[in-house]
């Protein structure tokens, strides 16, 4: 036995001039962090289990806590950093695989802060979203290469079926089991309200979400856990998950302490089993197989929804997308290296995958030359922050995008990235009854309506800025942006002209 | 007439409610104050029920009002002017029969360092104006102000 070499991450701060002893922080640390000691009559902290959530910073009622990075000074060294000797050390006390939870905080380059967008100066006016019409709904689908009109105007083509949305914006597939159902009623509730979809994820449809159907994504993922006709039918759109930005390539898992009755009942798997998520689709191995499973689809819901078909962001993602819409999708939604997860193999999470935006502009700029872009609707996800990112991606070529971490952020979350403990203080990653009640419906849907009626709101400013009236005038016109910072592979990537060109 | 409700499936048991009700009674309106200069620790007119699925508790404003009826000084009695059940400190002599007699366990005895002694109970922040302190402070919205 020798002793462990790992040190707190976290350093917690008690101003003794405000601590009154309530013990607040001690009842909401489900980490057991804060303790009160009655010999001492004072708070005490094992900083060994804080991970920096900040819901006792929060919920302090005299603010007398603050968290800061453990000052761990290890030699400065530029190359062995504080992160890769404490990984070292983990994983040669414990030798298992390192496990992350949320985005990759690595210092890669974000590729939206490169980019400009135009506004109207002079020759050409700009438009005030207040005082004129401004359009940002859009609809997600497969467009028919013509359209015949009948004598009255009336279409006479029969359309694919569409998705509407109020705004370019959809919340991103969370499954219920990876987080509680408390968040995803808030996501549900809220998209209703606004108009939008949320995502089932790949852990099926729970019956009190039922009523909110209308507004649901359903997922079908390489475990299947969930599906069925009814299910199927119940969404406005399926999604068949191929990949996910966070981990490229490998599949999902879900620990069996987190599978109880009400996500036993809903995945459709014994309580307390592990959900293992297989790394491919077992019948998918070529675009013919994805092409069955589409219509499988299709002709299970009497081709009444759009499928959509997501995938992460890799080296060949445009030879990818091309083949998905040969293969009969409706919608492509392309997941970025920076996308949000429960929980990912660390290494995978940082090292695999590419920038949403370069996977964006290569599988937009193929399919216009294939001449098949008419034919499917592009989601970008994987960190879209703020409704800048939005107007970015759309002037890119999307039709819309995907947003989770902002959404759990408007709902509490606070970046820890610790959703796999299972112990989420803000009620959103776990399953503890304790913790999930924690997140209470409609307070946090309120806030997710807030931050997407501000988005909007913003989108339409930029918008007018523009001297555009609609979403739709911006899809895939790249003349409004220009990089600021970048090469020229770059540029030519993104397709997009260098500031002051 | 309003009353302080409690829906325990959105108590998260973190007892804030228990310091802002403290607070708001004291003279000084400053947590820090309260528990330290004031003393006043322990003198929650709201109390958090430890456990597992814990909720806090509160005055439920009986309409029969028990309390009233066991009070020996009359100085436990419904404000006219908002129908709430609320004891005059002054005129309290702390025989404690009100504390006997609440259904709810929702009137606690208090001693004042000179001796003097009364019955503390919720008043919906009367005493202090406007919202009460418990219901602002819910982070969760567990606690509502409902007319009744």
């Amino acid at each position: 036995m020798s002793i462990s070499f790992q040190m707190p991450r976290y350093e917690v701060l008690r101003r003794e001039d405000r601590c009154v002893k309530c013990r607040v922080c001690e009842r909401q640390c489900a980490n057991l962090v804060h303790r009160y000691d009655a010999d001492l009559d004072k708070m005490i902290a094992d900083e060994m289990q804080c991970v920096n959530c900040q819901r006792c910073v929060v919920m302090c009622p005299t603010r007398a806590i603050a968290i800061r990075r453990y000052p761990l000074e290890y030699r400065e060294n530029a190359n062995w950093t504080e992160r890769a000797i404490v990984e070292i050390q983990r994983q040669a006390e414990g030798g298992g695989v390192l496990l992350s939870g949320m985005g990759s905080p690595d210092d890669k380059p974000v590729y939206w802060d490169h980019m400009m967008l135009n506004a109207s100066q002079v020759t050409n006016p700009s438009i005030d979203p207040l005082r004129e019409p401004m359009e940002t709904s859009v609809m997600l689908g497969c467009k028919p290469d013509s359209v015949t009109l009948g004598a009255d105007g009336s279409v006479k083509t029969k359309l694919p079926p569409q998705v509407r949305l109020s705004m370019p914006v959809m919340f991103s597939a969370m499954s219920f089991g990876s987080i509680s159902l408390n968040a995803q009623k808030s996501m549900a509730i809220a998209a209703k309200k606004l108009g939008i979809t949320f995502n089932t994820g790949e852990g099926g449809l729970h019956r009190d979400l039922e009523e909110y159907k209308d507004a649901a994504v359903v997922q079908v993922a390489s475990g299947r856990f969930g599906v069925h006709t009814d299910y199927l039918s119940a969404g406005c759109m399926i999604e068949i998950k191929i990949g996910q930005g966070a981990k490229p390539g490998i599949g999902g898992h879900l620990p069996g302490r987190k599978v109880n009755a009400d996500v036993s009942v809903t995945r459709m798997i014994p309580e307390g089993t592990d959900a293992i998520s297989p790394a491919p689709h077992h019948d998918i191995y070529s675009i013919e197989d994805l092409r069955q499973l589409i219509f499988s689809l299709k002709e299970a819901t009497e081709y009444k929804k759009p499928v959509c078909v997501k995938i992460a962001a890799v080296h060949n993602v445009a030879a990818i997308a091309s083949g998905i819409v040969r293969a009969g999708a409706d919608v492509i939604a392309i997941d970025g290296f920076r996308g949000g997860t429960g929980a990912a193999p660390t290494r995978f999470r940082d090292n695999v995958g590419i920038p949403v935006e370069l996977a964006l502009a290569a599988v937009d700029s193929r399919l216009r030359k294939e001449g098949i872009r008419q034919r499917v609707s592009l989601i970008c996800c994987g960190s879209i922050r703020n409704s800048a990112d939005i107007v970015k991606a759309v002037a890119i070529g999307a039709d819309a995008c995907y947003i989770a971490s902002s959404a759990l952020i408007a709902m509490g979350c606070h970046m820890c990235g610790t959703c796999f403990t299972g112990k989420c203080n803000w009620g959103i990653a776990t399953q503890d009854e304790r913790l999930t009640r924690r997140l209470n419906p409609e307070i946090a849907s309120e806030r997710l309506v807030n931050l997407l009626s501000a988005w909007n709101h913003e989108i339409m400013e930029m918008l007018g800025g523009m001297g555009l009236n609609s979403i739709e005038a911006l899809r895939g016109n790249r003349l409004m942006l220009r990089g600021i910072g970048l090469n020229q592979k770059e540029l030519d990537v993104l397709g997009i002209a260098h500031a002051g060109e | 007439m309003k009353k302080i409700k409690i829906n325990s499936s959105l108590c998260v048991g973190c007892g804030r409610c228990e310091v802002f009700c403290t607070a708001n009674h004291s003279a000084s309106r400053d947590i820090y104050k309260a528990y330290t200069l004031e003393g006043l620790r322990g003198t929650n007119r709201i109390h958090l029920l430890e456990g597992n699925d814990g909720y806090a508790v509160q005055c439920r404003q009986c309409k029969h009002t028990p309390c009233v009826f066991a009070c020996i000084s009359g100085s436990m009695h419904v404000d006219p002017s908002s129908g709430a059940v609320i004891n005059d400190t002054k005129k309290c002599v702390g025989c404690w029969s009100c504390i006997a007699a609440c259904p709810n366990g929702c009137v606690f005895p208090y001693h004042e360092k000179d001796g003097t002694k009364y019955a503390l109970k919720c008043d919906l922040c009367l005493s202090a104006d406007g919202e009460p302190a418990c219901v602002k402070a819910c982070p969760n919205g567990a606690l509502t102000l409902v007319e009744v």
